[in-house]
């Protein structure tokens, strides 16, 4: 490996995009290894687990992340920055409505395993349908705390709402889904 | 304190202290609907695994977008910088050459200026005492004494003619020239009456 590429992998991210403003190709390459999956991941949840479409939106994200690295200011997380242009891009995608009723109904398909019991798949094939029903809100605050694993603040800066209202969501979040999953509480799929 | 969903997954029922129960009172009242939960934020996180790998052609779709000239910009900024201080410090020196020298342009001697100071050195030395003898000199009047006396002589044995600014060397010549050697000085002498 160049050493040079070592250089850059003991960079932080936010000491990385000064790199980047200034020039530095390799400053990039970095930011993209790092981030690339991630996005592109966050994409294919929140777009309705299409594929091309989530790497059409990854492309476009590093696009504006390479015209606009000026913006970027120091002192911010890198990581909240990123993903407040991603959500925002969601946003946007979610406004056309009829993108929403077409992919509202589709059906979770789980992938092919003899180890899964029917119990099992048919209670996250209902976790998925859930959180497929959800609003572009509720389901951007389900993917990030849920999946994405990211902590109150994280997910207040990125969503720009203030962190008691994020805890309260979050609270009402996990009310509503145990409503709709009512039904699977007596199953025994919990070792 | 924990967040609620933080406290359902990484406990059990019977792990949950009196606080934590009553903070998910209204979540998870009882063992039954806290493992609900449990499972239910397991599911969404194994989800993860059901996403693919991005391909590689996005990253190639960028590079087509990032500009090269941009990226290697900061390499001809350096070198011109670089130039810049080369030329300023190489000017520093020569400057610095040229001013020790602004006062001696030649220091050789010619050799008729040579042989003037060895002459005026051995008049001096000849007449040790010049103290004496203060002249108050016309210089146009020195300069015709000296021409006179050598008007017949031969070229070897011709004094120098020269403005003399210096008072040491007017009383040398003063003192060399005699007047029955310049039979013309005689025409300067007023004879008495």
């Amino acid at each position: 490996m160049a050493a040079s590429t070592i250089l850059y992998q003991q960079y932080s991210d936010e000491e990385l995009m000064p790199l980047l403003q200034s020039g530095h190709r390799m400053a990039f390459d970095e930011l993209y290894k790092r981030y690339s999956q991630k996005m592109f991941s966050y994409f294919f949840r929140m777009l309705w687990k299409d594929k091309e479409l989530a790497e059409d939106f990854t492309q476009d994200l590093f696009v504006k992340l390479i015209k606009n690295a000026e913006l970027f200011v120091s002192g911010r997380q890198f990581s909240t920055w990123i993903y407040s242009i991603a959500h925002n891009m969601c946003k946007n995608e979610y406004r056309k409505q009829h993108l929403r009723k077409l992919h509202a109904n589709q059906l979770y398909k789980e992938p092919v395993s003899n180890m899964i019991s029917p119990d099992i798949k048919k209670f996250k094939e209902a976790v998925h349908q859930c959180s497929n029903e959800l609003s572009e809100e509720k389901k951007t605050l389900y993917i990030l705390r849920f999946q994405e694993n990211l902590s109150v603040p994280e997910i207040s800066s990125i969503m720009n709402i203030p962190q008691g209202t994020i805890k309260s969501r979050i609270f009402y979040l996990l009310k509503d889904m145990k409503e709709k999953l009512k039904d699977f509480e007596t199953l025994p799929i919990y070792p | 304190m924990l967040h609620p969903d933080e406290i359902i997954i990484s406990k059990e029922w019977h792990q949950l202290n009196d606080a934590e129960k009553e903070s998910l009172k209204e979540l998870a009242d009882s063992e039954t609907s806290f493992n609900l939960l449990k499972k239910m934020l397991m599911v969404s996180f194994e989800q993860n695994e059901d996403v693919p790998i991005i391909s590689q052609n996005i990253y190639k779709n960028l590079e087509a977008v990032l500009p090269a000239r941009r990226m290697n910009q900061a390499k001809y900024w350096y070198a011109a910088a670089a130039a810049l201080v080369i030329v300023l410090t190489a000017s520093l020196f020569l400057v610095k050459k040229d001013a020790k020298n602004n006062y001696v342009k030649n220091n050789t001697m010619s050799s008729k200026t040579d042989s003037i100071i060895k002459r005026v050195e051995l008049a001096i030395q000849q007449n040790a005492d010049s103290s004496s003898f203060q002249k108050t000199v016309d210089t146009s009047a020195d300069k015709l004494l000296v021409q006179s006396s050598n008007k017949n002589k031969p070229l070897a044995k011709q004094q120098p003619v020269f403005i003399i600014a210096d008072t040491t060397l007017y009383n040398a010549y003063a003192f060399q020239t005699k007047v029955g050697s310049a039979p013309s000085l005689l025409n300067f002498i007023t004879e008495a009456d």
